[in-house]
C-alpha cells in the first residue's frame, strides 16, 4: 500500500511548517526527508503519524484516507532522535509495549508461536541485542538505546516507519555502523519507511527515493540517482554535497562534487589558495579564481599548498553536472 | 484554507479533559467559593442592601492596620530568616557527600510535617517559665513565634534550594573559576543567580505559611500579637462580628493573592529550568572551607531536635518521677470531666477523617493535574489553564478560619445540607490540601517527556492507556508522597476543624488545643502526650511511604523530578 501525501500544510499559530507538500512512498521503498533544521522535515513526519494536526490537504495509506485516524489506530512506528525509551520497563518492556498496547493487540500475539516473549526475543537478535531481556533502559549507552527503539517500534510490525533522525545523536563511528544495520533490517523485513535527516550521506545510504526541504517545501523529489545526478537548482545542488556551483566555461552552471577541481600545474583554471585543511588522505583547499568566486579542490596530501600561493587546477567534468535550468 | 480536522477520537479526548477539569471547578466552586463567598457576603450585605460603609470603616481602625503591618512584617521576617538558616542547610544536604546525609534530610524534613498545634505545644513547653529554658524569658515573645515559623519551614527552603542545587551543572561553576574568579566570587555571579528561582520561591511560600499561620499564632501569640487569621478567628468566635471578620477574610484574600501571582511567576521560571538539569553534579566530600555552613547547620538542627525532644520528654514526666500516666491519662476524659471523648478516640477520629480526606485530596489534585499539564498551542486553552492554575492554589493562603466559618454558614442548611453527614471536616482538610498534592505532582507530569506519551500512543495504546502506562508510573512516587503528605497535613489541620468538628467528635489537635486552654497538670501533660502521639502518626506516615517509594525505583529520572518536585516545589 502506498503512503500518499497531497499538498499537506502543517502550521504552528501563524507559521506555517509544512507548505502544500505531496509524495508518495512505494511499498516496501524507504523515502529520505532531507533538509536543513527548521526545514519542516520532521513536522511533516509527525504529520504523517499523527502527532500534529494538518492545515490543509490529505495524507492517505493505501485507500484509507487518514484524517480522523487517531494516533494509536494508525499501525505506523515512529523512532525518535534520542530513543525516548520508557524509563520504568526493561528492555523487554519496552519492546513488548506495542504489542500489548490494546486488548485486541495482545490476544492476537499470544495466539502467534511463542507469543510476545518469543516475538521480543526475535526482535533482540535482529537488533544484535540478544540477552538484553531484562536490562534496565538506563544502563543502556545510547546506541543501545538506539537499537532497542528501533525494536521496539518494528515489533507490532508496523505498516510504515517513521524514523526522525534516528541516528543524529550518535558518534560518527557508532552512526556509520547503526546505518549500515540499520539498512539491512529495512531491507531483511522488507518494511516501508521514511526516514528524516538533515545528513546527506545518511538519506544516500538507506534511502531508495529522496525529497529535498527548504522553508516547509519540497524543492526536488525522486529516486536517489536522478537527484544525486540531476539536482533541480543551485540550493539542491550545495545541498546534497556538491561543493561549488560556478558559471560553466561551455555555457551554463555547472554544480562542482570537490574532487571535480584537482591540483595540477598543468591545468588550465589558475587561482589563489585561501584555505587549507588537510584530510587524511588528500588536502581539501579553497581557491579564488577569477569570475568563479571562492571554490574547493582537492590535491595530494603531499602537496605543499599555503594559503596565498598561486596554484593552477584541472576540472574533470565526470564529477561535475549541469545544473538544469 | 481548511479547519484544522480534529476528528472522533479527539473529541472523545477532548471531552475527556473537560470531564476531568470539571470534577475540581465543581468540587472547589461547592465546597471553597461557596462558603467563602457566602462568608463575605454576609459582611457586606447589611439589612438594607449591599452595604461597604462596613469596609472603610474597620480598615480606617488602628487596630486593623497595626494587625495587617504584624502579620506582613512578621512574615517577612520569618521568610527572610528561614532562607537565611536554610540556605548553608541546602548546601551541605544536597551539594556534600558525607556519612549519614539521608538521615539529616529526613530529620530536617520532620518539622514541616508535624501538626502546627504540635509544634506551638513544643515552644510552648520550652520556653514556660517552668520549661527547660524559661530562664531566657522568651515565654509569649516574638522571638518565639519566629522561632516556631523558621522551625516549621526550615524544610521547605532546604528541600526547594536544595534540589535545585543539586541538579546544578557544576561545569559552570568550574568555567567561571578556570576564568579566574575566586570562590565567593563562583558563588555570587553564578550560583547564586542560578539558584534565583529556587530561592525566591521558597522565600514566597514561606512568607505565605506566616502570613496565614494560625495554631502557632494562637497558641504562642496569646493576646499580644495578633494576624489577621487570628483576628477573623476572635471576631467570628468571641465577638461575634462577621461583617469585620468578612473585611478581614477579603484583606486577606488580596494579599495571598498577591504573592501567589509572583509566586506564579517565579514558578514558571522554576519549572521552565528544571529541563535543563541533568544528574551530572556530583557531591563532593566536606571540606574546611563548609565550616560556616556546618556551623549553621548544627544551629538548625538543634532548633529542630531541641523541641521536640523537650515535648517528648516532658510527655513522660509525671507528678512522681518517670512514666506513661500521661499516655494512659488519655484514655480518660482529662481533669474535671473536661472532655467528651478519650484521647485515642480523638486520634481514630482524626485518622479515619485524614484517610477520607487524604483519598478527596489525591482524587482532585490528579484530575486537576492532568487538567494542568496539557500545554495546548492555542492561546485561550492556555490561558484557562494558567488561570485554573492560579486560581486552585488560593486556598492555600485563604484563612482556614474562613473556609471553617463559611461552611458552617454555608453548608448547614439545603440545598447542601453537610452539617450532620460528618463530611465536613475530612472536606474541609482535603481543601487544604489538594493544593499541596497538585503542586508535589504536577511538576513532575510536566518535567515528562512529551514524546513518551506519543511513543506510546504510536505503538498503538489509546489515551486512557497511555495516561495508566506512562504518566502514572512516572508520578507514582510523586503520588505515593503527595498522598502520605495529604494525610499528615489532614490529620494536623487545625484552623478550620476547630470550627467544624462537632462536640462530641473532636479530632486530636482540637482536643489538644482543648486541653491546653484548660488549667490542670493532668490536662497539660494529657495534651503533652497527645501531642507525641500525633507527630509520631504524621512522622512514621510520611517516612514510610517515602523508604516504601524510593526503595523501588532509584535512580530514575523521574525520582529526581519527584525530589525537586517534592513539596518544596512550589
Amino acid at each position: 500500500m502506498d503512503l500518499q501525501l497531497s499538498d499537506v500544510s502543517v502550521a504552528y499559530g501563524t507559521t506555517t511548517a509544512v507548505d502544500r507538500v505531496s509524495l508518495r512512498v512505494r511499498p516496501g521503498q524507504v523515502l529520505a526527508l532531507l533538509g536543513p533544521s527548521g526545514c519542516g522535515k520532521s513536522t511533516l513526519l509527525r504529520a504523517v503519524a499523527g502527532l500534529e494536526p494538518l492545515r490543509g490537504g490529505r495524507i492517505t495509506f493505501g485507500e484509507q484516507d487518514l484524517a480522523g485516524v487517531p494516533v494509536h489506530r494508525r499501525g505506523f512506528g515512529l523512532m525518535f532522535q534520542d530513543g525516548v525509551l520508557f524509563p520504568h520497563r526493561t528492555v523487554a518492556g519496552n519492546i513488548a509495549y506495542g504489542l500489548t498496547a490494546d486488548r485486541a493487540t495482545r490476544a492476537a500475539w499470544r495466539r502467534v508461536d511463542g507469543g510476545v516473549s518469543a516475538r521480543v526475543e526475535e526482535l533482540l537478535e535482529l537488533v544484535g541485542l540478544s540477552g538484553y531481556t531484562d536490562r534496565k533502559v538506563a544502563s543502556l549507552s545510547g546506541g543501545e538505546q538506539q537499537r532497542v527503539a528501533l525494536a521496539r517500534a518494528l515489533a507490532p510490525a508496523p505498516r510504515l516507519l517513521l524514523l526522525d533522525e534516528p541516528l543524529a545523536a550518535l558518534d560518527a563511528g557508532l552512526r556509520d555502523r547503526l546505518l549500515m544495520d540499520l539498512r539491512g533490517i529495512l531491507a531483511a523485513t522488507g518494511t516501508t519507511a521514511v526516514f528524516v535527516t538533515h545528513d546527506q550521506a545518511e538519506a544516500f545510504a538507506v534511502a531508495d527515493t529522496v525529497a529535498v526541504m527548504e522553508a516547509g517545501q519540497v524543492r526536488q523529489h525522486g529516486p536517489l540517482r536522478e537527484v544525486w545526478d540531476h539536482p533541480v537548482s543551485e540550493w539542491v545542488a550545495r545541498f546534497i554535497g556538491y561543493s561549488s556551483v560556478i558559471d560553466d566555461p561551455a555555457g551554463g552552471r555547472l554544480a562542482l562534487r570537490p574532487s571535480a577541481l584537482r591540483l595540477d600545474p598543468r591545468g588550465e583554471i589558475s587561482g589563489i589558495v585561501t584555505g587549507v585543511s588537510p584530510r587524511p588522505e588528500s588536502l581539501l583547499i579553497t581557491v579564488t579564481v577569477d569570475g568563479w568566486g571562492v571554490v574547493s579542490a582537492v590535491g595530494p596530501s603531499e602537496a605543499g599548498a599555503a594559503v596565498g600561493d598561486r596554484v593552477r587546477l584541472r576540472l574533470d567534468r565526470s564529477h561535475a553536472v549541469v545544473l538544469a535550468g | 484554507m481548511v479547519r484544522p480536522s480534529r476528528g472522533l477520537s479527539g473529541n472523545l479526548r477532548l471531552a475527556g479533559l473537560i470531564l476531568a477539569g470539571a470534577v475540581p471547578v465543581l468540587a472547589f466552586g461547592l465546597f471553597f467559593f461557596y462558603p467563602v463567598g457566602s462568608l463575605i457576603g454576609r459582611g457586606l450585605v447589611g439589612p438594607d442592601g449591599f452595604d461597604l460603609s462596613g469596609v472603610g470603616d474597620v480598615l480606617a481602625r488602628p487596630r486593623f492596620s497595626r494587625i495587617l503591618w504584624f502579620t506582613v512584617w512578621q512574615a517577612a521576617l520569618s521568610a527572610v530568616l528561614a532562607v537565611a538558616v536554610g540556605i548553608p542547610g541546602a548546601y551541605l544536604l544536597y551539594r556534600c557527600s558525607f556519612r549519614g546525609r539521608n538521615l539529616l534530610r529526613a530529620v530536617v524534613t520532620v518539622p514541616f510535617v508535624l501538626p502546627t498545634v504540635v509544634v506551638a505545644l513544643a515552644f510552648r513547653t520550652l520556653f514556660a517559665q517552668n520549661g527547660p529554658l524559661g530562664s531566657w524569658g522568651l515565654d509569649g515573645s516574638l522571638v518565639t513565634i519566629l522561632l516556631a515559623h523558621v522551625f516549621l519551614n526550615y524544610a521547605v527552603v532546604v528541600r526547594t534550594v536544595g534540589g535545585t542545587w543539586a541538579h546544578l551543572d557544576r561545569r559552570t561553576e568550574e568555567a567561571a573559576r578556570s576564568l579566574g574568579a575566586r570562590g565567593t566570587r563562583v558563588f555570587l555571579t553564578i550560583t547564586l543567580p542560578a539558584l534565583g528561582p529556587a530561592i525566591s520561591a521558597a522565600m514566597l511560600m514561606v512568607f505565605l505559611f506566616c502570613a496565614t499561620s494560625f495554631g502557632i499564632m494562637l497558641i504562642l501569640g496569646g493576646t499580644k500579637y495578633s494576624t489577621l487569621e487570628t483576628e477573623i478567628y476572635r471576631q467570628t468566635t468571641q465577638m461575634l462580628d462577621l461583617p469585620t471578620a468578612a473585611v478581614l477574610s477579603i484583606a486577606q484574600l488580596v494579599l495571598v493573592t498577591v504573592v501567589l501571582l509572583v509566586a506564579a511567576r517565579v514558578r514558571r521560571r522554576t519549572e521552565a529550568t528544571l529541563k535543563l538539569r541533568e544528574a551530572r553534579s556530583g557531591a563532593r566530600a566536606l571540606r574546611w572551607a563548609d565550616l560556616p555552613a556546618v556551623v549553621v547547620t548544627a544551629a538548625a538542627l538543634l532548633l529542630v531536635v531541641v523541641p521536640i525532644g523537650t515535648l517528648l520528654v516532658r510527655s513522660l514526666q509525671t507528678a512522681d518521677g518517670w512514666g506513661l500516666d500521661n499516655y494512659r491519662a488519655l484514655g480518660s476524659l482529662g481533669e474535671g470531666n473536661l472532655l467528651l471523648v478519650s484521647g485515642w478516640e480523638a486520634l481514630g477520629n482524626s485518622v479515619s477523617s485524614a484517610v477520607t480526606a487524604a483519598a478527596l485530596a489525591v482524587a482532585v489534585g490528579i484530575a486537576l493535574s492532568v487538567v494542568l499539564a496539557r500545554r495546548p498551542r492555542e492561546r485561550l486553552p492556555r490561558r484557562v489553564i494558567g488561570f485554573l492554575d492560579g486560581m486552585f492554589m488560593l486556598p492555600l493562603g485563604v484563612s482556614a478560619v474562613t473556609v471553617g466559618f463559611g461552611f458552617l454558614i454555608a453548608l448547614d442548611r439545603p440545598p447542601f445540607d453537610l452539617r450532620q453527614s460528618g463530611l465536613l471536616v475530612p472536606i474541609a482538610q482535603a481543601l487544604v490540601a489538594t493544593p499541596l498534592v497538585v503542586r508535589m505532582i504536577l511538576p513532575v507530569l510536566r518535567a515528562a517527556d512529551d514524546r513518551l506519551r506519543q511513543a506510546a500512543a504510536v505503538l498503538g495504546a489509546p489515551p486512557g492507556r497511555v495516561w495508566l502506562t506512562v504518566d502514572l508510573p512516572l508520578m507514582a512516587r510523586a503520588l505515593a508522597g503527595a498522598t502520605a503528605f495529604a494525610f499528615a497535613v489532614a490529620l494536623g489541620e487545625f484552623g478550620a476543624t476547630s470550627f467544624l468538628a462537632r462536640p462530641q467528635e473532636p479530632t486530636l489537635p482540637v482536643l489538644i488545643g482543648r486541653l491546653i486552654s484548660r488549667p490542670g497538670a493532668t490536662n497539660t501533660g494529657m495534651a503533652l502526650a497527645a501531642g507525641v502521639i500525633l507527630a509520631l502518626v504524621c512522622a512514621v506516615v510520611v517516612f514510610a511511604v517515602d523508604r516504601f517509594a524510593s526503595g523501588g525505583r532509584r535512580g530514575q529520572k523521574s525520582t529526581q523530578a519527584a525530589g525537586v518536585g517534592g513539596m518544596g516545589a512550589f
